[in-house]
């Protein structure tokens, strides 16, 4: 080879270099409508309330090491003060668990597949928590607190597949016959069913209703919410209307709830003017819903909640680490905002008359309570969690 | 207990104790080989001294005497192969070498080099007292080769021998010297000191005519002086940490952390104080140490390269004392720790310069014609050589006596059963009534023990929501399964019982096989039933299950036994599969044997 024929190979070797890199960057570059931006995720980290009482699931343990992370249950009865520990037995939960409480004293909480285990086990209760019944769901739940959802008359429906599938479940969660889980629809399915005046690109979140299984996730398009619902008839997009500011926002469900036929979401709106969260709910039937007014949203969402009325709950935290709550009810336009928790809270649970932040360190949970209209934290109690440290290495 | 993890330790006293065993045996055979080399050699020497020096090499008019350059060569890398040799014999080489020699080594490497190496390690892994035994005798063959076979076509074959095996190191051990790897550097070893082992075999297994005349010389000394001018440019280079010492505001050099770290290895107070120090006056002042050395290695380089004679023997002694401070100073010499491998890079690089130095500056002397004027006798010449023959042929067997059993157990995928022994002890050997059980398959077929007559069981406890060692536990019985063979299917059946009280439904272990894609694997049980007929079968095997609260696995006994075809316990195995692939591969090795063993008898 030449001198020149060298340089000639170089320059044609560069050229093409640069061609491919070029290509290679507008390939990378969203088009038109495409997302160019990371979706609102709910933290596993959550509580969830009704009449009858109040669950939480946080992380324990060191945080910073998956084998050495414990996730935790605890309830608290609408008639008691206390919390108690009720992490159901006999699953390794580093990998997560989620939780639906239904109705009264039921509950099904779900773990997140872990290590070599690739399928989620799964553990039913009606007396809050005291007796477990295990079950399972068939493949790996999603990563999000409402991958799973019960309903009262043993109907229940679970994200798997890191959001790429929903199955559904005919049965009794709680007798002896169990869940019969079938591969319902997946993604693509959704998204066909959605429309392209949606353009559904992921989901986030399951909810079921006596009628019908509500499938949440995010719209390409701006200003489309994507609530799928899911009845006998077929699958289609909830007529959710965002007010006209938010017209052009795009839009995340964060969390969905269902309560007797209503259902409730909570949404993550991205404008121009940067992000804030908003609540939704049906009507009975799902014939229309309202949307509360924007909470605007701070740097890190921390956890989320449903609180007994069927609203929700957000603790998001500042860039400088101070803490802030906010809850919106159904029927409120304006989120309230509650006094700052104390630091190392992680989750907020809304009953009827009393709201309660949870602080947790490596072994302890500490529950702080704000009575109905007070002003104040007051530390109500400590719980010293057993954690079985080393014992999933 | 199930999720409480094993790894082995490097000196673990049953891999130590089987290398020493497997050590004294091939000792055996290499005293015998090297007692034959020495009496040819003594006789040999007797014959020589009624007759003409015995160093002929065989080529017409090569000198009487063997090119002084050559013999240091020769002489100094036998001795480097001997030492690197002894060192391999450490009680920690067989399981430290992989993870705290070959690893540290590749990372940062491109991911192919790491691919490379972690095949060397691989293998190693899971034979690790064959290979690390193979590798002693290898190297200790490779330097009485060197040492005993001074001339003629063994003497090259040495070279040879040495080039193949140090680029072998040189490339899975060593990952290419570093040479790839964002911090490589002249003070930490670059280019490798396989890489230097290999060209000083490649120098000696060339015919003795090339060492005629200055060319050679001149060769090695250009070509370690371009070594040392590539490394000062390295050295130089802005930006990779070298210049920056370690100010207490920011994170410690290269340099200042490499010998830290070497202080704190195991070794004489007085060279780990040396080092200390070092590391201090670099940690204080790195800007000056890098620039003496970069400016040193440039000097060095150019005057090595330049060839001319006025430059040349205080750029040798320059390169000398410069690879002897390194070597002590920055290298801690290579040798201590217990997994130290050889004397590091230095050495060997100062012994090629030297040897460069010798070839250009002494030539050999000419070709002496014999004073007697008579030609030796041909059957005195072919009895000596057959001897000489003799004497390297002993030796290069040693070689042999490492490199054949490596050369089959690299084709062996079946780990070593001795990991598993190593992480569970040694099976119990039975010969007692195994209790039975009745309960259901994961069909809801009805299973009990003296269904299975007739057949060699492998029996086991597992949770089927285990997230750690169970499903793998099931992998290696298949594995198991697949050693023992297609033919011994029939008369073999692989069975587990659940070991969780709580999720021990027919729901669970259909979803066990299915995630561990076992459903489909006819000779596998995986047997269920209530809490009562399942507490039954843990207690007659001695299983403990106990659920751990606040989200912790259920922790159980992780044994293993074979029950004969007549319904006898013949072996009870612990099955921890340790920390790695090879541990647990050992696992299955370990069963298949048993198993074997009981369908024998």
């Amino acid at each position: 080879v030449t001198a020149s024929g060298t340089t000639g190979a170089l320059g044609a070797g560069l050229a093409v270099g640069l061609l491919v890199a070029v290509l290679a960057g507008c390939a990378g570059t969203a088009g038109p409508g495409a997302p160019v931006r990371p979706a609102t995720v709910a933290p596993l980290t959550s509580s969830a309330s009704n009449a009858a009482a109040s669950w939480v699931t946080v992380p324990m343990g060191h945080l910073d090491d998956p084998l050495n992370t414990f996730w935790q249950v605890l309830v608290r009865p609408a008639a008691s003060s206390q919390w108690r520990l009720v992490t159901p037995p006999g699953v390794a939960d580093n990998g997560g668990l989620v939780l639906s409480a239904p109705a009264g004293s039921q509950a099904v909480v779900g773990f997140r597949a872990s290590q070599v285990l690739a399928f989620s086990p799964l553990a039913a209760t009606v007396d809050l928590g005291r007796s477990y019944t295990p079950q399972l769901v068939p493949a790996a739940l999603a990563a999000v607190p409402d991958a799973l959802a019960a309903g009262t008359v043993g109907d229940a429906a679970a994200l798997v597949d890191d959001g790429a599938e929903v199955m559904t479940a005919r049965g009794d969660p709680t007798g002896a016959i169990g869940f019969r889980w079938q591969r319902d629809v997946s993604l693509s399915a959704l998204a066909a069913s959605a429309g392209p005046g949606c353009g559904l690109t992921r989901l986030s979140a399951v909810a079921v209703t006596a009628d019908a299984t509500y499938i949440g996730g995010s719209c390409r398009r701006a200003g489309r919410v994507a609530i799928v619902e899911q009845v006998a008839g077929g699958n289609h997009l909830v007529p959710v209307v965002l007010p006209s500011g938010a017209a052009e926002d795009q839009v995340d469900v964060v969390r969905l709830a269902a309560a007797g036929d209503k259902v409730s979401a909570l949404l993550a709106l991205h404008g121009a003017n940067g992000s804030a969260f908003a609540a939704a709910w049906s009507s009975p039937g799902g014939a229309s819903w309202a949307v509360s007014g924007e909470l605007p949203a701070r740097a890190r969402l921390v956890s989320t909640s449903t609180t007994a009325q069927t609203g929700f709950a957000v603790l998001t935290s500042s860039p400088d680490g101070a803490l802030a709550v906010a809850v919106c009810e159904p029927g409120q336009q304006a989120w309230a905002q509650l006094p700052a928790p104390p630091q190392g809270t992680v989750a907020i649970a809304v009953a009827d008359r009393r709201v309660d932040a949870l602080a947790v360190d490596p072994t302890r949970v500490v529950d702080f309570v704000l009575a109905a209209g007070g002003a104040t934290w007051s530390r109500s109690q400590v719980i010293t969690v057993p954690i079985p440290f080393g014992s999933s290495q | 207990m199930n999720g409480m993890g094993h790894g082995l330790a490097d000196t673990n006293p049953v891999v130590v104790a089987a290398f020493r065993d497997l050590l004294l045996h091939q000792g055996l055979v290499v005293a015998v080989l090297v007692l034959v080399a020495i009496l040819a050699m003594l006789v040999r020497a007797a014959s020589a001294s009624r007759g003409t020096p015995p160093d002929g090499t065989g080529e017409p008019g090569t000198p009487a005497r063997e090119p002084l350059g050559r013999t240091v060569l020769r002489i100094s890398f036998g001795l480097l192969w001997l030492v690197d040799g002894v060192l391999q014999a450490q009680p920690a080489m067989p399981l430290g070498l992989p993870d705290q020699v070959v690893q540290p080594a590749a990372a940062g490497s491109p991911g192919w080099v790491r691919q490379l190496t972690e095949y060397g390690t691989t293998i190693w892994s899971q034979h690790p007292v064959t290979a690390a035994a193979a590798t002693v005798w290898i190297q200790l063959g490779i330097g009485l080769l060197l040492l005993t076979a001074p001339r003629g076509r063994w003497s090259r074959l040495a070279g040879v021998t040495s080039v193949a095996w140090a680029l072998t190191v040189w490339v899975f051990g060593e990952a290419f010297g570093g040479l790839l790897a964002p911090g490589v550097s002249w003070l930490f070893g670059a280019p490798g000191a396989a890489l230097l082992y290999c060209v000083a075999g490649a120098l000696l297994a060339l015919p003795e005519r090339a060492w005629r005349g200055p060319r050679l010389g001149r060769a090695v000394l250009a070509g370690t002086g371009a070594l040392f001018v590539v490394m000062a440019l390295v050295q130089a280079w802005p930006g990779r940490g070298f210049w920056q010492g370690g100010s207490a505001a920011a994170a410690p050099g290269p340099l200042t952390a490499m010998v830290r770290d070497m202080s704190q290895t195991p070794q004489p107070g007085a060279l780990a104080r040396l080092l200390s120090a070092f590391a201090s006056l670099d940690a204080a002042h790195g800007w000056a140490v890098n620039l003496v050395l970069v400016g040193w290695l440039a000097m060095v380089g150019v005057g090595l390269a330049s060839g001319r004679k006025a430059l040349l023997l205080p750029s040798v002694v320059g390169a000398g004392v410069l690879c002897l401070a390194d070597w002590v100073l920055v290298q801690d010499t290579g040798l201590f720790g217990g997994v130290g491998t050889d004397p590091n890079s230095m050495l060997p690089l100062a012994v090629l310069i030297a040897v460069g130095y010798l070839a250009l500056t002494r030539p050999p002397a000419a070709v002496a014609a014999d004073p007697s004027g008579e030609p030796e006798p041909a059957t005195e010449q072919r009895s000596r050589a057959l001897l000489g023959v003799t004497t390297a042929a002993a030796v290069f067997a040693v070689v042999l006596v490492g490199a054949a059993p490596m050369a089959l157990a690299s084709r062996d995928s079946r780990a070593d059963s001795l990991l598993s022994e190593a992480v569970n002890g040694n099976p119990g050997r039975l010969d007692l009534p195994a209790a039975g059980f009745d309960l259901v398959d994961q069909r809801g077929h009805p299973v009990s023990l003296s269904d299975l007559r007739g057949k060699v069981v492998a029996l086991t406890f597992l949770d089927p929501v285990c997230t750690s060692d169970c499903p793998l536990i099931a992998q290696q019985m298949r594995r198991a399964a697949e050693i023992l063979g297609a033919r011994a299917a029939s008369r073999t059946v692989f069975v587990a019982i659940v070991a969780n009280p709580v999720y021990r439904g027919e729901a669970f272990v259909q979803a066990f096989d299915a995630e561990e894609q076992l459903a489909g694997w006819a000779n596998w049980l995986f047997l269920t039933g209530d809490l009562s007929h399942l507490e039954q079968a843990w207690n007659a095997y001695g299983i403990q299950v106990e659920t751990v609260s606040a989200g912790g696995m259920v922790a159980h006994s992780e044994t293993a036994f074979v029950v004969d075809a007549s319904g006898h316990l013949r072996a009870e195995m612990g099955s921890d599969l340790g920390e790695d692939n090879a541990t647990a591969s050992s696992f299955a090795t370990l069963l298949a044997d048993e198993m074997r063993n009981v369908m024998a008898s």
